[in-house]
């Protein structure tokens, strides 16, 4: 056992060229796959807190009570909930199939995962349109709210998963790396998950 | 260990006698009501619960520093003490006891009586705010007010306290009670007032706003008089108190009309006509939309005021019989830009 | 987004660093450009659905929608201009495109740009909060300045509450991102024995996220400023000048670099701790600061939230807070449900701070730990549920005063536990009272008057007619001066020498310290008076009889400010003098890992990857040292650091 000296490393350390061994070294320490997951899913549920944040505003705005009858298209409610999970299914095959190294296959999904995305941004956009409501009714003023935020993570999804497919038609994700594809996946479930279990029983079912 | 402990405990005993005398100085200003008189006795039963925990803190911390210091650095390290036994649980039950029993006295046990809300006020004082002044109405008799706020000594008083734009907030310091005044809400205060006073007397009589509402908070107040029944009864009456009972239109109707913009073109017209000796009755059509106007007409040192209220909206307020002569009237929100005269012939 | 792309590293082996002309310079051309095509597009859009983009008709509540929509959108693009100018593009941006990224410099120009490496970013926060709290620091003298006599003239009521709603935020965000930003970056990877934090990249966006927020409060003062106070309570922060917009948005991208912030800590102290460094053996600075953090990640959306919905209101024509089914309360409750909890993120790492300094400088171990990382853990648990105490008069129902003053009391106890952990520390100790000890022991005195005075705003009756008073400056000015810029000092003075291999002057840390201590007491006790005796909140004047306390406050005031200059030229002095003391590597002999290297630290943090065999405060037990480092290469071979 000798005393280290505290100080002798240090200069070397200055001297070496920093940017690239500080990169590197952070990636070989550490569980990086563990550190990712976790932050994705931390992320997710500071996001999710935005979401309980709007129906509490809604709640308090309007009750329990939902809009007049027919204000709200239930149908096209119910099919827009339907393409979201398909979407998500996409997303899922399009990580299963990077993981055994199937890029055309991933491509294809994710590009079909995002159309279904813009079919459903087209949806609301018709919900919008015919709404009976004012902006400014209590009804209006969370519909619109909620609605519009929801489309708004739809959006940044949307781009996430267009750069993934980029990506991988650029040789960047194989079977060993794909946690890019993964992670807007995930976020992209997240966000159909929102619509699932609150935008869509806050304004359509209650 | 143990003299440090009994020194403490001697400094502790000591702070907390001289703490306890202290906290019995008068330093509060005068209350005029019967809450803040409870709420004055919540107040130093709080500051006298809090002297002990206070110098003990003290105590603990002075006697350290004074006692433990070090001049330069410190050679050898001090007593591992690390708080893993009995103390931090000792602790922990104490401070959990005090906690508890603050919370219920004087914490649950006062707040019923301070927040009780009368359901049969002797007096019923309306107040609107608006940015930046009050309005008072007295819908028992009629009578209204926006230069003073007046309030008989010993009644009942139960304020219904509405807002028109943003958020105000009712506070009479020397009541030492308050309420927000809230757009869409009506809010609620009771009290009975315990002495007679008025703000050139004591700063504490006014109503103030304490909730920031933008350019002029700071001013936004109004004097408040407390006065014995019979002052109280003749106020009311200078003030247009016992007319609310008049059909309404009863006298000579003369309208006047704000149209958009008026905060700065002024009233549709600025000269109104009316005959002398009958009483009047003013309609005010104020049809710039969103923007609050109302009509007041100064008289035989009175004011007769309508409401204020946003446009469209239609308000009214009754004058007695006038002699003949010329008088003034305004929009109390924008004193300066509309104006008019009215002769009486 | 952001996190979504972390791992999508590019597949580069030696990156070229971001140069070309200066990367603040390009970020704010950039931020122009953005901040054009923004208005552009907003333009397009409502020429598109057939409104005149220009419309100057006020909506009714008075507001300008076609001016505050344009603002908006150019806001949000010029904001994505500036971060790609500034270095996102090519560190991050390009990478996401199949580009190659590049490095950042190693030399002085790694601080003014996108930078990896926590101890830069600290840096970084450290220098931009110090500025901002200087300046809302003028604020508030110009502010006593103002309020020496009653009736003043010198600022007009607007310019008044204008200043008074800048130094409010200012100072919030201050309170918010300096400890944690600064400290919080610098050292809880060092004190954990990581090399950095878990995401390097996104610790960056939170940072260079700031600019955008000082500068759009800055900006806002062309649009008429905003005089609704740092609260902005709906329906006046709905009618007032359009420099409200640029507020709100300001602050939900402050929103945003906090929750960012509170993501990366919460995933490093998880994470990426030491081998050895169990939940036992993590210093009390690292718990608070992940207290904090999960305070920042999960309630910062409700006040993103409530601003949002304040801007909707503005800019859509919504309904939330004006109109038929508007509702005021709902704003007080969604604000209050983030900004109580936003007190504890103001000063937890406040308290942790302040234990870790008593405990080294006492050499002592820290009392009672684990009571004190449960009271940690008890106030976040609890402060989700204490909200409406700021609402006692606010018109809500009845019903709800008892049960919020009945939690508001109960999250006094771990409060308490902390107080414990502090008086124990001290007690017996060998106290070696330099500067940030000094600090460290104003902090509990001080907090202890915030505290105590608390009780009397918990408590419904009292509160009653204390309520927005000077009573509730005062109190809330006790903890977070007294309390967490004490404790912001305290660290400032304790890791100074490690962050820059200087040392402070200590003769003029010492009177900082007692300037700072007597004028602050002398400050703000006179407040408590001033507000039992009729002075509200937020006013510009007040009643004639309060005119010599005012004056009073109002000299002291000054020369607290004094005291600040005291600290800028102590800290000026050392950074520019040739033949400034040096710091050795560990001048306090403390034993938390950051101690065990040289100061100011490596780029890499250690030698090799360190090991925890102990407790950080094993003062007096003769035991194991808090860490050792085993030798690279050879791992057997461990060495006592």
């Amino acid at each position: 056992m000798t005393t280290m000296p505290l100080v002798a490393e240090e200069h070397e350390l200055h001297v070496a060229d920093h940017a690239e061994t500080h990169l590197a070294h952070h990636e070989e320490e550490h569980d990086r796959p563990g550190i990712n997951r976790l932050g994705l899913w931390v992320f997710m549920a500071s996001e999710s807190m935005l979401f309980f944040a709007m129906s509490a505003a809604r709640l308090y705005l309007n009750g329990f009570n939902g809009p007049d009858k027919g204000a709200v298209n239930l149908g096209l409610g119910i099919g827009l909930t339907l393409i979201l999970l398909a979407s998500s299914w996409l997303g899922y095959q399009a990580t299963g199939a990077i993981s055994k190294g199937k890029r055309r296959r991933a491509i294809t999904a994710l590009l079909l995962a995002s159309l279904l995305g813009i079919v459903f941004i087209g949806g609301v956009g018709i919900e919008w349109r015919t709404a009976e409501f004012s902006q400014n009714s209590p009804f209006g003023t969370a519909f619109f709210s909620m609605t519009g935020l929801h489309v708004l993570h739809l959006v940044t999804g949307l781009i996430g998963l267009l750069l993934a497919a980029n990506l991988i038609r650029k040789g960047q994700f194989g079977p060993g790396d794909h946690w890019g594809v993964t992670a807007v996946v995930r976020y992209w479930t997240f966000v159909d998950v929102m619509w699932l279990v609150i935008v869509f029983p806050m304004l359509y079912l209650l | 260990m143990r003299r440090h402990v009994a020194i403490v405990g001697l400094v502790w005993l000591v702070l907390t006698f001289a703490g306890l005398i202290l906290a019995q100085v008068a330093f509060e200003p005068a209350t005029f009501s019967d809450k803040g008189q409870e709420i004055d006795a919540t107040f130093r039963t709080l500051l006298t619960m809090s002297v002990p925990v206070f110098t003990f803190v003290i105590a603990v911390l002075g006697y350290s520093v004074f006692a433990f210091r070090h001049r330069g650095q410190p050679e050898d390290d001090g007593t591992p003490l690390t708080g893993r036994g009995r103390l931090p649980l000792a602790w922990f039950v104490v401070t959990s006891a005090m906690a508890l029993g603050v919370m219920v006295y004087p914490g649950l046990t006062e707040l019923p009586s301070v927040v009780h809300l009368d359901a049969q006020p002797d007096v019923v004082v309306r107040i609107q705010g608006q940015q930046w002044r009050w309005s008072v109405a007295y819908p028992q008799s009629g009578a209204k007010s926006t230069t003073e706020l007046v309030l008989p000594v010993n009644r009942k008083i139960g304020f219904e306290i509405t807002s028109l734009d943003v958020i105000h907030s009712v506070w009479i310091p020397a009541f030492r009670l308050r309420v927000d005044a809230v757009p869409g809400l009506t809010t609620y205060m009771s009290f009975t007032p315990t002495g007679t006073g008025d703000y050139s007397t004591d700063s504490g009589l006014r109503l103030q706003c304490s909730q920031l509402c933008g350019l002029n908070h700071a001013t936004m107040e109004l004097p408040v008089r407390v006065v014995t029944d019979a002052e109280f009864a003749s106020w009311i009456a200078a003030n247009g108190g016992g007319q609310q009972g008049a059909p309404a239109g009863g006298g000579q109707p003369v309208s006047i009309e704000a149209k958009a913009g008026a905060a700065t073109s002024g009233f549709a017209t600025n000269t109104l006509q009316a005959k002398a000796g009958t009483p009047i009755t003013f309609t005010f059509n104020n049809n710039d939309p969103g923007t609050v106007h109302n009509f007041a007409l100064t008289a035989n040192g009175k004011t007769y005021a309508t409401d204020f209220k946003p446009g469209p909206a239609s308000t009214t307020v009754n004058v007695p019989a006038l002699p003949p002569g010329t008088y003034q009237f305004v929009c109390q929100a924008h004193p300066t830009t509309m104006t008019g005269t009215l002769t009486v012939k | 987004m952001t996190t979504a792309a972390a791992g999508v590293l590019p597949a580069t082996s030696r990156p070229s660093r971001i140069t070309g002309f200066f990367p603040i310079l390009r970020g704010l051309l950039f931020a122009v450009i953005g901040g054009l095509i923004g208005a552009g597009i907003a333009i397009a859009i409502r020429s598109a659905m057939g409104a005149d983009p220009f419309d100057r008709t006020p909506s009714a509540n008075g507001t300008m929608p076609s001016t505050e929509q344009i603002v908006t959108v150019a806001f949000v693009f010029g904001t994505l201009g500036w971060l790609l100018g500034v270095g996102f593009w090519e560190s991050t941006v390009s990478g996401w495109l199949g580009y190659r990224t590049k490095g950042v410099p190693t030399d002085w120009r790694r601080y003014l740009t996108v930078s990896e490496d926590h101890k830069v970013i600290g840096i970084q926060y450290l220098a931009t909060f110090i500025v901002v709290l200087l300046i809302a620091g003028l604020g508030a003298m110009t502010m006593r300045a103002q309020l020496s006599q009653p009736g003043n003239t010198l600022l007009s009521p607007d310019t008044y509450n204008r200043i008074m709603s800048f130094h409010g935020i200012a100072m919030v965000s201050v309170a918010v991102a300096s400890v944690m930003g600064s400290f919080g970056n610098y050292f809880v990877p060092i004190m954990i024995g990581a090399r950095d934090m878990a995401f390097p990249r996104l610790n960056s966006l939170s940072y260079w996220m700031v600019p955008v927020v000082i500068a759009s409060l800055f900006l806002s003062q062309l649009l008429g400023g905003w005089d609704s106070g740092w609260t902005a309570y709906p329906p006046l922060s709905v009618k007032n000048a359009s420099g409200q917009v640029m507020f709100n948005l300001a602050i939900i991208v402050f929103g945003l670099s906090s929750i960012f912030g509170g993501i990366n800590f919460i995933v490093t102290i998880v994470k990426m701790r030491a081998p050895g460094m169990g939940w036992g053996r993590v210093p009390i600075f690292v718990w608070s600061v992940l207290a904090a953090a999960f305070l920042a990640t999960f309630f910062t959306q409700f006040f993103a939230a409530s601003l949002t919905m304040v801007l909707l209101d503005r800019i859509v024509g919504t309904g939330f807070f004006v109109g038929q089914g508007g509702a005021p309360l709902l704003y007080e409750h969604t604000f209050w449900f983030y900004s109580h909890p936003a007190v504890y993120i103001f000063v937890l790492p406040g308290f942790g701070m302040a234990l870790e300094v008593l405990a080294h400088l006492s050499r002592k171990p820290l009392f009672a730990y684990r009571w004190a990382v449960a009271a940690l853990i008890g106030i976040v648990g609890m402060s989700g549920i204490v909200w409406a105490h700021h609402m006692f008069v606010s018109g809500m129902p009845n019903a709800l005063l008892g049960p919020f003053m009945v939690t508001t009391e109960l999250i006094s106890i771990p409060t308490g536990l902390i107080f414990l952990s502090a008086l124990g520390t001290v007690w017996m100790g060998r106290l070696w009272l330099t500067t940030p000890m000094l600090f460290a022991l104003g902090f509990v005195f001080n907090f202890l008057i915030g505290g105590v005075t608390g009780i009397f705003l918990a408590d419904v009756p009292t509160d009653i007619s204390l309520h927005d008073t000077y009573f509730v400056v005062a109190h809330f000015h006790y903890t977070i001066i007294g309390g967490e810029i004490f404790a912001l000092f305290a660290a400032f003075y304790f890791w100074f020498p490690k962050m820059t291999g200087r040392m402070l002057s200590e003769r003029l840390g010492k009177l900082n310290f007692w300037m700072m201590f007597i004028f602050f007491n002398l400050t703000f006790l006179p407040m408590f008076w001033a507000g039992l005796h009729g002075m509200n909140r937020r006013i510009a004047t007040y009643q004639n009889d309060l005119a010599n306390v005012n004056l009073f406050i109002s000299i002291s005031a000054w020369f607290l400010g004094l005291s600040f200059l005291v600290f800028v030229i102590n800290v000026l002095r050392t950074l520019l003098s040739k033949n400034a003391p040096r710091a050795e590597a560990n001048p306090w002999k403390a034993r938390t890992l950051e101690w065990l290297i040289s100061s100011p630290p490596p780029v890499e943090n250690f030698p090799s990857t360190p090991i925890v065999v102990g407790s950080p405060y094993g003062y007096g037990t003769g035991g194991r040292p808090h860490a050792v480092f085993a030798l690279t290469g050879a791992a057997d071979e461990e060495v006592t650091a």
